[in-house]
């Protein structure tokens, strides 16, 4: 199942290249979670993107730019062991300046099957931006955790993590559509600390005529204290 | 220069203890059948008579090291669990509800409703132990009925306020032996 999973990725992003308006670069991103009580988790989470290859109408060309940088906080609270709800506030520092503010409402699930985990996350948020009408999305995320070593994933053991979610926005009445797919391999250093790395693959526009892509090469430190 | 040096030594040792500082107290790993104890494959190879894929897997528990053979036989999910000697320890399946039989049903069912007011069960493990060739004899036969058993159960249980998710041990009349709360992997990475 991992490697069909991995086969699926590489396919699409292989597919993805051959097509128009392709954006590829580097998405590094790290995040702190905090749980002052047993009931209360408080999440800081800083994440940017760093473009490098551009491709429009099929020219390639190299140079590099700060797409955004994301600095997001979370108050949450689990229902039970395998449900949790939060709200976020995040702040973007845009490339281009146009910087935003945008509120976020989450539920997550959890659910531990033999040999993988399997989490669901919807989400809904609010961008509120200098220059334009404010955006409002509906986002899906459904994700599989799998142990490459054993049937669960131990302390110092490698995982795999495969995830896809659907956005659907909408602006000034304009409905949007986007979607991400995302494959990583992750290192497990025990309940403090993991390390993830893979490919982000985001595609949008479906509804204007010009599909965009974005490939990035994502890595993430995700930190428990 | 010496306090920049002195700075620098300081985050690089506070980085290296972060990563280093996490202690392994359970640990499962794929292993060659190689490098299992001879007597516990040739255990495996006498009591299947054909043999399925069969995965091995070194487990560290605290310090101390056993080996578990992985199998499907006639639709069930085996795993022996062998001594770091190669001894075998007990034989495990994955068991569904419907699987168990009446009495051990009811006896879980009223432990279920006595103690909390929602119970949703996830996975159920029935472990099998007896003597060597009464092990190896009952795999061949897949008759493991006639054999000591209890049951690991990982369930979720609502009792008022008190949400938890539990692994409890059953005997083999479904009486419990002990219970403790499952303290799940971060999913800080699933959830954000």
């Amino acid at each position: 199942m991992r490697f069909t999973l991995l086969g699926i990725l590489v396919l699409t992003a292989v597919v993805a290249a051959a097509q128009t308006r392709t954006y590829s670069g580097f998405f590094p991103e790290a995040q702190l979670t905090y749980s002052p009580t047993k009931k209360l988790k408080l999440v800081a989470k800083v994440e940017s993107q760093h473009g490098l290859i551009s491709q429009e109408n099929g020219e390639n060309a190299w140079e590099y730019y700060l797409d955004r940088t994301d600095f997001q906080g979370f108050a949450g609270t689990s229902i039970n062991p395998f449900t949790s709800v939060a709200v976020g506030y995040q702040y973007r520092w845009d490339g281009d300046g146009e910087n935003s503010h945008r509120s976020i409402q989450q539920i997550g699930f959890v659910q531990p099957k033999i040999g993988l985990r399997i989490g669901h996350r919807i989400r809904t948020d609010q961008t509120f931006l200098p220059t334009a009408s404010p955006e409002f999305r509906v986002r899906y995320r459904i994700a599989f955790d799998i142990p490459l070593e054993g049937q669960k994933v131990d302390d110092g053991e490698y995982y795999f993590v495969a995830s896809n979610e659907a956005i659907f926005g909408t602006q000034s009445g304009e409905l949007k559509i986007e979607n991400r797919l995302v494959g990583s391999l992750g290192y497990y250093f025990g309940k403090k600390q993991k390390l993830e790395a893979g490919i982000d693959y985001r595609t949008d526009d479906f509804l204007d005529g010009g599909l965009r892509q974005r490939i990035w090469l994502k890595a993430g430190w995700y930190v428990n204290i | 220069m010496a306090l920049r040096a002195y700075i620098s030594t300081l985050f690089c040792a506070l980085f290296v203890s972060i990563l280093l500082a996490q202690p392994k107290v359970e640990k499962e790993m794929r292993v060659k059948k190689e490098a299992v104890p001879e007597n516990a494959v040739r255990w495996i190879d006498e009591s299947l008579e054909s043999l399925p894929n069969i995965h091995w897997y070194l487990e560290k528990t605290s310090g101390v090291q056993s080996y578990e053979a992985k199998f499907t036989k006639s639709d069930r999910r085996y795993s022996v669990e062998f001594s770091e000697d190669g001894s075998i320890e007990d034989i495990e399946y994955i068991a569904r509800w419907k699987d168990l039989p009446k009495e051990v049903m009811n006896k879980l069912d009223s432990y279920f409703q006595n103690e909390y007011d929602r119970v949703k069960i996830h996975k159920i493990q029935v472990q099998y132990t007896g003597a060597d060739s009464t092990l190896s004899r009952a795999l061949r036969k897949d008759d493991i009925l006639s054999l000591t058993r209890r049951y690991e159960i990982e369930y979720y249980g609502k009792k008022n306020r008190e949400k938890v998710f539990w692994e409890g041990l059953f005997d083999e009349r479904g009486g419990l032996i002990e219970k403790r709360e499952i303290i799940q992997r971060p999913v800080d990475n699933l959830n954000y």
